[in-house]
């Protein structure tokens, strides 16, 4: 007797599980019941009554409980006296439903018809023509005639911008409550609601700025008609216009599927431009969402201040070369002073960038002083034993799990990761957040640690000692309970960050965590799916860079080197006291981040980028890159799936992929001829790394269907497409999944005095940087320098809210905005918008006096 | 005999006395008639706010794919069009039209008409891309050409009311 | 040429073991005997881009093949990517000298595979249009028969009458030959008032230019000599190579599908079908002269009989709203929106449409696969399979009969190449 269910539609049999609505179960046959208000990933309300259909339920004799039949066997059905809802009403076993009879059809026409008599004639003019659910709907059930006044067609306003990001269109809007419901249900950022009533009921924004929410844009995916639309993309193509190519975000190490939506455009000389940026279907990654980041920020690709030729300093000014002429002295010169030579990787480059990076340090140079040039978060090397497991969706994570967050502010650094956790735990998921201070996560979280400045490794290594332990009563020492409740559950999933934290205390963090993990209660909570750890890495291709290698102590798969070459702060030093002749910098900008105050002494520096950053500027060599638009190539995500993006647009000028202008410098180092495509690359990458050993471009390019069915070309969601054809993407197995992982070993952490006010750096999802600033539309909504303290902090330094100050930290100096926060702990000071600086400091703030108001005239 | 010649040449005589029915072309030229489908046009408002709303169903209509719409934003400060929406860039290229006036039909402001023009030709084919500029009338008498500023909330509908065509 | 892969290319065979090897179907150059002309692609006399491979015994002609393919434009896989309404414009470039004729088949199709009917209105008007186009194609058939057979002054006179037709089309469409009149669900719009008057006027004045055409050929000794036995065909061996139209009638087979298979309210009309016995080029040549005598009594029935009310059915969800109703009508916009972006949809499955187009059956095989864009369509054309019968009826003949029987079975390279 399981819980499965079997119900009739129109005639054919389907069995779902029990509590599935009949409107899913007609989905599953492929009988698409049209919908306004109901979406699968929110809870049904019943509102627009588009999805009215017959549904009788089998009568049965009350005393015995027995199925009545009719003269002829067939069950007695009871219709009850009107249609039902079929988003509400959950399917019972012998349910019988009827979509395709008269008087469904005359409901469908009628709550057509009322809809329309509101709407506007936009359609010519709205962007959601042509991927418009009311518009498909009313061809197939509406009527093909009017009988409305026209002069009482309501006006309500239009073009009503909630916030710069969005606009409302109140005449369009049908009232679902989509929008809303996902906000306040989804999202928890219920910014936006309902106002007035009857005829006069309209969006409004509650927060100031408007839509102040990471999520707005997918309000605008979900809205079945053109009532919500991006600034972004307004007017900017009709969709049958537009081509439609896969890709993945390139900001945070979520890896969120995107679609990339190109067009040729007249006005900016003809050359093709991302028009915009849609989520693709992975209910692994990141379901149908993605945060505005990902959405907006990708003109960069396209903006008109890309690097297009290769430049080469001559006469102390850099001037267009020919390519040839550029890698041949980039070859050169790397050749020329082997090993006195140094690489810094950005984290945003692809796997097969990567890949060669390193291999023409180490295989053409025989150097292994390459590293990333801003390497925040350690622990890659116990990723690779205990990383979340293969086959992990963390949509499974409910009742009887926990997930422990450490260090991070997911809500800024990964959102769909903070969505993902909080959905867990409004599935009944422990969830344990440890940080210096209170974050987003925090309202859903069940167990809050808060430790003191300096206290994390403590912290941490108290709970890995309660957790071996076994507790028999429920303790009220938080940290008991919290590691009681994280041991006990089923699935333990954990993530952390760098938020507090060194370097080296990420990676004693690291291992602590992992020794959590490796805590013997029955099982470890390693190598099964939906258990493991997961780094908070900076950004998209982060773990691809310890996956390839670009790393002084690990080649490619982890394999330890004999002899470590330098880490980044010491390539910096060896920059500046000039035991280091050369510096090839791609995908990074050193200077711009404050790592690398000039070139020091360096005889020759190369920068391989796609704009002219502060690190360009110094170059001997530039080299110009391609953005990840403009060619293909794969990222791998914090949960160490492996995921390919595609080519969309035509390279800009005369760019070339990183990988290829790669192979070709290691063509001229002696490595052998050039892959001639990324595919081919990635080959090789199989073959040396272990963890992918199996993957190639066709087994990464493998889909399967997804449920919920949404955003085909189908009258249920249909409309805005989400459909993924191009790849799901692979895991690779952590070492716990086929062998017995021992226990780590955590370096003793010296103990660090602090004294005063202790400045951390945390951060905001719109941190100013070379990428973002080139979308003008969330210029607004940028990060600007912010500290935040506590009212009896503020007051001791005679600072209130909303006053600017002046702050120096390690040397630079901020001027910031002011705000007083009571949830900020004492002690305390929080400091966003700015570059990331590492662990805790102290600074120098004092406030800054605004000009002194003028006198009015009299 | 010679009755079948003169027969025939009578023949040849009556035929040269009567009217030609060739049209001295190009300095006589026939009037096409009302429904002709020529060279296009983007008519104008007697305001002269354009009517072209940059909807693109003339481009989607198109079974030659000749026409390329760019939409952009009206202000009240700088209006081309009534409604929010109008068309920034327009072209057609003349060499893939057919003239099927598909556009026309699928217009919903009778802002791209078929005219009488069919005295087409080029030297090469960039020039056969019409501009918008080249398309559009001018303005008429008694209108203002545009952009145009306005006063506020007077030019909001998009779609007009329009006939059935003749 | 060469025959097979990798065999030897035919200047090492003999004739002999070359005609053992691919029969005696292929014409052969023969450096002994035969020589073997290409006549065309570039021929004024093939009406069109033709090229015929001729083997010739001097002049008598011992085999022939006509090679096509020189008009290809992929019509057929073209009009799968695009909508049912947009598709209509790649039909009248087919047989381009009746293109109101492929519409009409096209349109028939469509609407058959939708399970629609045009209204009586619009059925009539596009038997007029039919009609008239049938007559126009066959002065341009008489037109470039009789100047290949060097009577030039038919050419002009024909032409002349040409022009008007082609003056009512511009009046009903706005084009002149490529009208894309007809529309799924009836006609792109009602005709015009003047439509009535200038259509009598024509039937008023077209017959006694017939009768000036035959009186300078149907007793012509010249013309006589030169299509009298000429391309003989069988009434079995037209049947039996599947040819329609004046070239079949020509030989004795009653069969018109006007009246066999009656489409767009042809049954309500009262005219005979011609048909002559002799199958040779005169007997079809008497054939479309008599056809052009029968179009005039069918339109001046449709037009007397011509119904009033609608042209377009109501089914909103085919045919596009009337432009007066989007000024404010939810309905429509959304309506007239999708319908020319998007496209109707039609339903999955398969028609067959015939019409007697004036070279003979044109059909089409159109499947729908529940999408706005037709899943196949084909033509098949009268003019593909009437060429195929070329090599019969021109074997023995002169190389000059060539051009008279190309003439008679009238070909448009358009339809036959797609």
């Amino acid at each position: 007797m399981s819980d499965l269910v079997t119900v009739t539609i129109d005639g054919v049999e389907v069995t779902v599980p029990q509590g599935t609505l009949v409107v899913d179960a007609a989905k599953m046959i492929d009988n698409d019941i049209p919908v306004f208000c109901y979406h699968p990933k929110l809870k049904p309300v019943g509102m627009c009554r588009m999805c009215l259909v017959e549904i009788g339920v089998p009568m049965r004799d009350r005393a015995t409980g027995e199925v009545l039949r009719n003269e002829d066997g067939s069950v007695r059905l009871n219709f009850g006296r009107g249609l039902q809802t079929a988003c509400t009403v959950v399917v019972s076993d012998g349910m019988v439903v009827r979509t395709a009879t008269q008087p469904v059809k005359d409901a469908r026409e009628a709550v057509i018809e009322f809809l329309l008599t509101s709407h506007p004639l936009d359609c010519p003019i709205c962007d959601k023509g042509g991927e418009c659910p009311l518009q498909n709907l009313t061809m197939r059930y509406g009527r093909g005639e009017s009988r409305f006044d026209f002069s009482n067609k309501i006006l309500l306003d239009k073009h009503v911008p909630l916030g710069e990001l969005i606009y409302l269109d109140r005449q369009r809007c049908i009232q679902c409550a989509r929008c809303i419901r996902f906000q306040d249900e989804v999202v928890d950022d219920p910014v936006i609601d309902f106002h007035n009533r009857g005829r006069r009921l309209e969006i409004v924004t509650l927060s100031e700025p408007g839509f102040d929410s990471y999520w707005s844009g997918n309000t605008t995916d979900i809205c079945p008609v053109g009532a919500l639309t991006t600034a972004d993309f307004r007017f900017g193509a009709r969709p049958w216009e537009l081509t439609s190519v896969a890709s993945v975000c390139t900001h945070c190490p979520v890896g969120c599927n995107t679609t990339l939506d190109t067009r040729r455009e007249a006005i900016a000389g003809g050359r093709s431009v991302i028009k915009r940026v849609m989520p693709r279907q992975n209910e692994w990654v990141n379901e149908i969402w993605i945060c505005d980041k990902g959405r907006f920020v990708h003109h960069y690709a396209d903006a008109p201040t890309r690097l297009k030729q290769p430049l080469v300093r001559k006469n102390g000014q850099l001037v267009e070369a020919s390519w040839d002429e550029a890698l041949d002295l980039v070859a050169g010169k790397l050749q020329q002073h082997k090993t006195a030579v140094a690489g810094l990787a950005g984290d945003r480059l692809s796997n097969e960038d990567l890949y060669l990076f390193q291999k023409l340090f180490r295989e053409g140079l025989g150097s292994n002083n390459i590293d990333l040039a801003n390497r925040r978060l350690a622990g890659g090397d116990v990723v690779a034993q205990v990383g979340l497991a293969s086959g992990s969706n963390l949509k499974e994570l409910g009742a009887g799990d926990a997930v422990l967050v450490v260090a991070t502010d997911l809500h800024e650094e990964a959102p769909v990761w903070w969505l993902r956790v909080k959905q867990a735990a409004e599935r009944g998921a422990v969830v344990v957040v440890a940080n210096l201070r209170p974050t987003r996560l925090d309202k859903f979280a069940t167990h809050r640690l808060h430790y003191a400045p300096g206290e994390a490794l403590s912290t941490i290594r108290q709970l890995v000692n309660l957790a071996k332990v076994e507790m028999e009563t429920a303790d009220s020492d938080p940290l008991a309970a919290a590691a009681d409740a994280l041991i006990k559950a089923k699935n333990m999933v954990v993530f952390y960050g760098s938020e507090g934290l060194t370097y080296e205390e990420t990676d004693a963090l690291a291992r602590l965590l992992a020794n959590l993990l490796l805590v013997k209660n029955g099982e470890g909570h390693v190598g099964r799916p939906n258990n493991g750890l997961i780094p908070v890495w900076p950004h998209s291709n982060t773990q691809g860079a310890w996956d390839m290698g670009v790393h002084p102590a690990f080649a490619p798969g982890y394999k330890p080197v004999s002899e470590p070459g330098l880490r980044a702060t010491d390539i910096y030093a060896g920059v500046a006291d000039g035991s280091l002749k050369a510096l090839f910098v791609i995908g990074a900008d050193p200077v711009g981040d404050g790592l690398m105050a000039d070139r020091g002494q360096l005889d020759f520096l190369v920068v391989q980028e796609l704009f002219m950053t502060k690190t360009a500027e110094l170059a001997d060599v530039v080299l110009p890159a391609q953005s990840w638009a403009e060619r293909e190539g794969t990222f791998t995500t914090g949960e160490r799936r492996v995921q390919r993006y595609y080519m969309a647009i035509p390279p800009i000028g005369d760019s070339r992929p990183d990988w290829q202008i790669l192979a070709q410098i290691n063509e001229r180092v002696g490595l052998g001829k050039p892959a001639f495509a990324a595919s081919l690359v990635f080959n090789e990458i199989a073959k040396v790394v272990p963890q992918y050993k199996g993957m190639d471009y066709r087994s990464l390019a493998r889909v399967e269907k997804q449920w919920p069915d949404v955003g085909g070309e189908d009258l249920y969601y249909g409309g805005t497409a989400h459909e993924n054809r191009s790849g799901l993407g692979q895991q690779w197995a952590c070492v716990a999944e086929s062998a017995t992982v021992e226990r780590f070993d955590v370096a003793e952490q010296p103990v660090i005095a602090r004294d005063g006010l202790q400045l951390v750096r945390v951060a905001a999802l719109y941190t100013s940087g070379t990428l973002i600033e080139q979308s003008p539309v969330l210029h607004h909504r940028m990060a600007r320098p912010t500290i935040q303290l506590a009212h009896a902090d503020a007051t001791a330094l005679g600072l209130a809210d909303d006053d600017r100050a002046e702050v120096t930290v390690n040397s630079v100096t901020y001027e910031t905005a002011v705000r007083v926060n009571e949830q900020v702990p004492a002690g305390l000071v929080l400091l966003s918008g700015v570059p990331y600086i590492a662990g805790l400091t102290t600074a120098q703030i004092r406030k800054l006096e605004t000009a002194v108001a003028q006198p009015t005239g009299d | 005999m010679i009755t079948e010649i003169l027969k025939g040449m009578f023949t040849t005589f009556k035929h040269l006395l009567q009217p030609p029915v060739t049209i001295q072309y190009p300095e006589v030229k026939r009037p096409v008639r009302y429904r002709f489908k020529g060279r296009h046009e983007l008519k104008r408002y007697d305001n002269g706010l354009e009517k072209c709303i940059g909807c693109a169903l003339c481009a989607a209509a198109c079974p030659a794919d000749a026409i390329f719409v760019e939409a952009a934003e009206n202000t009240d400060d700088e209006r081309y069009s009534p409604g929010e929406r109008y068309a920034r860039v327009y072209e057609i290229n003349m060499l893939r039209c057919i003239f099927c006036g598909f556009c026309e039909d699928a217009c919903p402001t009778e802002a791209i008409v078929l005219e009488d023009n069919y005295e087409l030709s080029f030297y090469d084919r960039a020039s056969a891309i019409y501009t918008k500029e080249m398309l559009l009338v001018p303005v008429p008498p008694g209108g203002q050409p545009t952009p145009q500023k306005v006063e506020p909330g007077k030019y909001d509908r998009a779609i007009p009311e329009m006939e059935d065509p003749k | 040429m060469t025959i097979g892969a990798g065999e030897d290319t035919f200047k090492e065979l003999t004739v002999e073991e070359l005609r053992a090897k691919v029969g005696t179907g292929m014409p052969i150059d023969d450096p002994e005997e035969h020589m073997l002309l290409s006549m065309g692609p570039q021929h004024p006399s093939t009406h069109g881009v033709l090229r015929l491979l001729v083997e010739l015994d001097g002049e008598n002609i011992v085999n022939l093949a006509p090679d096509i393919g020189f008009l290809h434009t992929g019509v057929e896989k073209n009009m799968e990517s695009k909508t049912y309404t947009k598709a209509l414009v790649m039909t009248d470039r087919l047989d381009y000298l009746s293109p109101m004729s492929n519409n009409l088949a096209y349109i028939l199709a469509v609407e058959k595979l939708l399970g629609v009917e045009a209204t009586p209105r619009a059925q009539a008007i596009r038997v007029i249009l039919c009609e008239l186009a049938r007559i126009s194609s066959h002065l341009v058939w008489l037109a470039t028969h009789a100047l290949d057979l060097a009577a030039m002054s038919v050419f002009l006179y024909c032409f002349r009458e040409r022009e008007y037709i082609l003056d009512i089309f511009e009046m009903v469409a706005g084009q002149r030959m490529m009208v894309s009149y007809f529309r799924p669900g009836g006609l792109w719009r009602d005709v015009p008032e003047e439509f009535e008057p200038a259509v009598r006027q024509f039937l008023d004045f077209f017959p006694s230019r017939i009768a000036d055409y035959e009186a300078l050929l149907k007793d012509n000794p010249i013309w006589l000599e030169r299509t009298k036995g000429i391309g003989v065909i069988s009434g079995e061996d037209a049947v039996a190579w599947g040819l329609t139209g004046p070239s079949l009638r020509g030989s004795g087979v009653d069969w018109d599908y006007r009246k066999v298979m009656p489409y767009s309210g042809y049954e309500q009309y009262e005219f005979d079908v011609p048909v002559e016995t002799d199958g040779d080029v005169y007997a079809r040549y008497r054939c479309r002269m008599r056809e052009m005598w029968e179009s005039l009594r069918i339109i001046r029935q449709a037009l007397d009989k011509l119904p009033q009310g609608p042209v377009n059915i109501s089914d909103r969800k085919i045919v596009p709203p009337p432009r007066s109703e989007l000024g404010h009508s939810m309905e429509a916009v959304i309506h007239h929106f999708k319908l020319w972006t998007e496209g109707f949809s039609a339903p999955e499955g398969f028609v067959y449409q015939s019409v007697e187009s004036p070279r003979g059956e044109f059909s089409v095989y159109l499947r729908g696969d529940g999408s706005p864009r037709p899943a196949r369509v084909h033509f098949r054309t009268p003019s593909y399979v009437n060429l195929a019968s070329l090599p019969l009826l021109s074997k023995g003949a002169f190389i000059a009969d060539v051009v008279a029987i190309i003439g008679s079975i009238d070909i448009v390279l358009g339809e036959i190449d797609r």
